[in-house]
């Protein structure tokens, strides 16, 4: 990178700079003629540059540069006026910043590469004559967006809160959350265009420390022109890059973020995006919503019985229909039989066309669906469920028992909280229904064993995908098999290697535990008596 | 090394070919039977099949539900490729419940058509067999109101709380055991009084077949029948009238069996078998036409006597009959095997059903009337008029 030696005195079009952290090999000059020349360079046909050239009280020379938009303008105009009504003397860089500039965010940078970075971010930078180092001075300007609600992940029972696209305010959700200086965040930029911020956060003395170098050392290796959103980091770091199988859960909630952090994981943060990832995952951690560690812990073991059923039915709803209808019409009650050939008499297609029709359809409303304007969407849910649903039906095309089972698999797949697992299962089904259409009930044998083969042969950052189940870790079901109630999860999961494994101390929950609650019998709700 | 490897996969990739599209079959290109019968004509049997027929969903028109074709072969097989021959559907044999053979079949022996149904996998062994008075066909034939399909209505018939539950893997059972005979359901066509529409005719439950090995010999009916359900393994329910006298008069009264145990244990003193068997029951009132309060000890006391005696004698009627014939429904040989293997062996096994008339039988019967209904006596009873 650092291949070419500084060389003050060439203009950057000489230099052939393409990525801005090879600006880093030029030095800022003391003189601020070239300096300024170079600035120049740089804001040639960019509108939203801007350069002010200015004097200090004594005819030092000086300008500032920084990028429409990204600035706070009026901010900018109040260090200006500070600095032009300076009572002479201090030409000194350093002493300007002691002295006069009331900003409190403030940086130096020796080279262009630090300087562009900076006032790409947002600063702006404040040259001065005969001064090797340049200001950046941190008055960033409006956010993009305010905090609303996250579109994705809503709950009935929690923080209405979801990140931006802001990184620093997303930081700031996060350590709202945790407010403890062990919350760490460390900076990081990715892409030689975009020269994204990225943050890694964890917490220290929780997370086990090879965990952060391992996610570290993998985010660094990335050599990519630009960073556009979450999805292109995650696929560089996983460790596997063919599986169907997400290996790192996405978020844009920050007490999800926060909730991990706490179980010793790492989150990584990116500018320009509302999605926080989360490493290391486990395949029953995506079949967990956050919404189950609010609601009373009764609801939430039964919902999670019931994803784990649903989860089932998406795979295998329609490939076991197919299989049953087509080699195994034994299995089936015979009024259950009579009725689904009675309802197929008028279809055209085999079992499997009719099926592989109506997934297709699904797939094609459901994206149609996602991709339209909210308002068009409507109009394609009415059309789907009439068209595809009735007509399709009454003309024939399709055997209603089919459009049941596709629908009830497809509303199935849905009930999975993590949107990235739930593709990983609705895309796998069709495999398996290709398989049960050839071999019957043993074909859709042969894929789940295949299935299987697969996911307990997967890791997300050293870590079993299957665990706690495969290897199997019983005191850690307690979140899997159901969810415990708070005051039993006294540890954090087990599986996870980590500095600190107590979650709480020990008084309250075995009180708890003991007494079936805390006891308020030893409160007097008698009322005083009244004196008269 | 490669070898092997290659021999491995080989091995484990075989098994896909047992099975693949080429055994797909779709649902409609089956014709599912239900039921299928078996009559004698001349020296083959004329097997039936009953077929409910598809017809797209929300089709007008109201046509016949099902459809019945029989056909004449040597063997059961025969007949049904000949059938096979007339169908575009590909009958399937795997829903099939109900199998009804006809009285003059069973009186020759049900073994040879029993083959058939155990030879192939996709017969179910709890599927059940009914022995039809007259042509087994006819029961297929008859079109029940309640159920769609006469295959159907049977099949609810023998599951009813009171039937003595017997299904194709029973009856083998008890074929293959020396000193075990099987009971079948037993059932007729009759017409619904008083008459409704034409051709509507009803399957009712008889009694149960009793059967020599594999031949019919006879039918438990009524009391026997009754006495049937306490010689089996498991109790079921059934209803019982008994008449008691008072004064001058005999009285019906109307009371279900509604728990029942009994016990039956051979025992062989001095050389001789006997059985013991004892009963206890629970009954619950039905219906009383007797003027006497049943709330009083006494007129309870005069009931369980009823109820005693009464069940006493129907099991004494299906003892008697099982006798006379020398079968053995109450699988008594199998009791003696288990309680007295060595002497079963040596002294019995061989000419049991010598044996089985002579085996004196004791029965106790302890029975009672728990359970006498809302009211303990007749609502109208004269003395009200007061």
């Amino acid at each position: 990178m650092n291949r070419r030696k500084p060389k003050s005195n060439n203009s950057i079009e000489e230099l052939n700079l393409r990525y801005v952290d090879e600006f880093k090999a030029v030095s800022v000059s003391p003189s601020l003629k070239e300096n300024l020349a170079r600035v120049k360079e740089l804001a040639k046909e960019n509108s939203d540059f801007v350069i002010r050239e200015f004097q200090l009280e004594d005819s030092v020379a000086a300008f500032m540069f920084y990028v429409d938009g990204l600035a706070s303008g009026s901010q900018v105009d109040f260090a200006l006026k500070e600095i032009m009504i300076l009572e002479g003397g201090l030409s000194q860089l350093s002493a300007i910043q002691e002295h006069v500039l009331a900003v409190s965010q403030m940086s130096n940078a020796d080279n262009y590469g630090d300087m562009l970075i900076g006032v790409l971010g947002g600063d702006t930078a404040l040259f001065v004559e005969g001064n090797t180092k340049v200001c950046l001075l941190g008055m960033r300007g409006p956010h993009t967006r305010g905090v609303s609600e996250p579109e994705l992940e809503t709950v009935v029972r929690g923080p209405r809160e979801g990140f931006i696209e802001n990184i620093r305010v997303n930081t700031s959700l996060l350590r709202r959350k945790l407010k403890t200086p062990y919350l760490k965040m460390k900076p990081m930029i990715v892409g030689k265009q975009s020269n994204t911020n990225v943050v890694i956060t964890y917490m220290e003395g929780i997370v086990d420390a090879n965990l952060v170098t391992e996610v570290v050392e993998r985010i660094e290796k990335i050599d990519i022109d630009a960073i556009l959103e979450t999805g292109y980091i995650e696929e560089f770091i996983q460790d596997h890059a063919y599986s169907p199988f997400p290996q790192v859960q996405y978020t844009e909630r920050p007490d999800t973020v926060a909730a991990a952090l706490l179980e010793g994981r790492v989150a990584i943060m990116v500018d320009g995006t509302p999605i926080a990832l989360i490493v290391p995952v486990t395949f029953w951690s995506l079949m967990q919503a956050n919404e189950d560690y609010f609601e009373r812990y009764q609801l939430a073991t039964l919902i999670r019985w019931m994803r784990y059923i649903f989860l089932i039915i998406a795979l295998f709803g329609s490939a076991a229909y197919i299989a049953v209808s087509t080699y195994h019409q034994s299995l089936l009650p015979t009024s259950l039989l009579l009725s689904i050939a009675s309802s197929r008499e008028m279809v055209p297609f085999p079992v499997v066309v009719e099926a592989l029709i109506l997934e297709i359809s699904f797939e094609a409303l459901r994206e149609a669906g996602v991709r339209l304007p909210k308002a068009i969407g409507q109009a394609v849910s009415i059309l789907g469920g009439l068209v595809v649903g009735t007509a399709a039906v009454e003309a024939g095309i399709v055997s209603a028992p089919m459009v049941i089972v596709v629908a009830g698999a497809g509303i199935a797949s849905f009930t999975i909280p993590r949107y990235n697992a739930s593709i990983a299962v609705r895309m796998l089904r069709f495999p398996l229904m290709i398989l049960a259409s050839i071999f019957g009930i043993y074909g859709i044998l042969i894929g789940l064993v295949l299935l299987f083969g697969h996911l307990v042969n997967l890791r997300s950052f050293g870590i079993p995908y299957l665990s706690p189940t495969n290897p199997l870790s019983i005191p850690d079901l307690k979140d899997v098999a159901w969810r415990a109630p708070w005051w039993m999860q006294k540890d954090r999961p087990s599986f996870m290697p980590l500095m600190d494994t107590r979650r709480m101390g020990d008084h309250l929950a075995d009180e708890i535990a003991e007494h079936g609650g805390q006891s308020g019998k030893d409160i007097d709700h008698k009322q005083p008596e009244k004196g008269d | 090394m490669y070898k092997r490897v290659s021999l491995i996969f080989f091995l484990l990739c075989s098994p896909m070919l047992l099975t693949g599209c080429w055994d797909r079959v779709e649902v409609n290109d089956l014709a599912v039977v239900v039921a299928s019968s078996f009559d004698k004509e001349g020296d083959e049997y004329r097997v039936g099949v009953q077929i409910p027929l598809v017809r797209p969903l929300g089709g007008k028109g109201q046509g016949p539900v099902f459809y019945i074709d029989s056909e004449k072969g040597k063997t059961v097989r025969e007949a049904v490729d000949r059938l096979q021959h007339r169908m575009s559907r590909q009958m399937i044999f795997s829903h099939r419940r109900i199998l009804v053979v006809s009285e003059e079949v069973a009186r020759e022996g049900i073994r040879p058509g029993l083959d058939e149904v155990a030879r192939l996998p996709d017969n179910r062994l709890t599927a059940n067999m009914i022995i039809s008075k007259g042509k087994a066909i006819d029961l297929l034939g008859s079109s029940p109101q309640f159920e769609s399909l006469s295959a159907e209505s049977m099949r609810e018939i023998v599951k009813l709380p009171f039937v003595l539950p017997v299904n194709l893997k029973d009856i083998a059972q008890a074929l293959n055991k020396e000193g075990a005979d099987p009971i079948v359901p037993y059932m007729e066509v009759t017409e619904p009084q008083p008459k409704g529409e034409e051709n509507k005719k009803e399957v009712q439950l008889v009694g149960y077949a009793q059967f020599k090995r594999d031949k019919l010999v006879g039918v438990f009916k009524d009391k026997a029948a009754d006495g049937s359900h306490w010689l089996r393994s498991h109790f079921v329910t059934y209803m019982t009238t008994l008449e008691v006298q008072e004064g001058n008069t005999k009285r019906p009264i109307t009371i279900r069996v509604m728990d029942g145990q009994s016990k039956i244990t051979p025992r062989i003193e001095n050389g001789i078998l006997s059985y013991h068997v004892k009963v206890e029951a629970i009954g619950a009132v039905q219906e009383s036409m007797l003027t006497e309060d049943l709330r009083f000890q006494r007129n309870q006391d005069v009931i369980n006597r009823a109820f005693e005696k009464d069940i006493k004698e129907s099991i004494e009627a299906f003892v008697k009959q099982a006798k006379e014939k020398q079968t053995d429904p109450a699988y008594l040989g199998v009791l003696l095997s288990r309680a007295y293997p060595k002497e079963w062996k040596e002294n019995y096994s061989k000419h049991w059903r010598d044996t089985l008339g002579e085996i004196p039988f004791h029965i106790e019967v302890k029975a009672s009337v728990e359970r006498l209904g809302q009211i303990t006596e007749n609502i109208t009873k004269e003395t009200n008029r007061d």
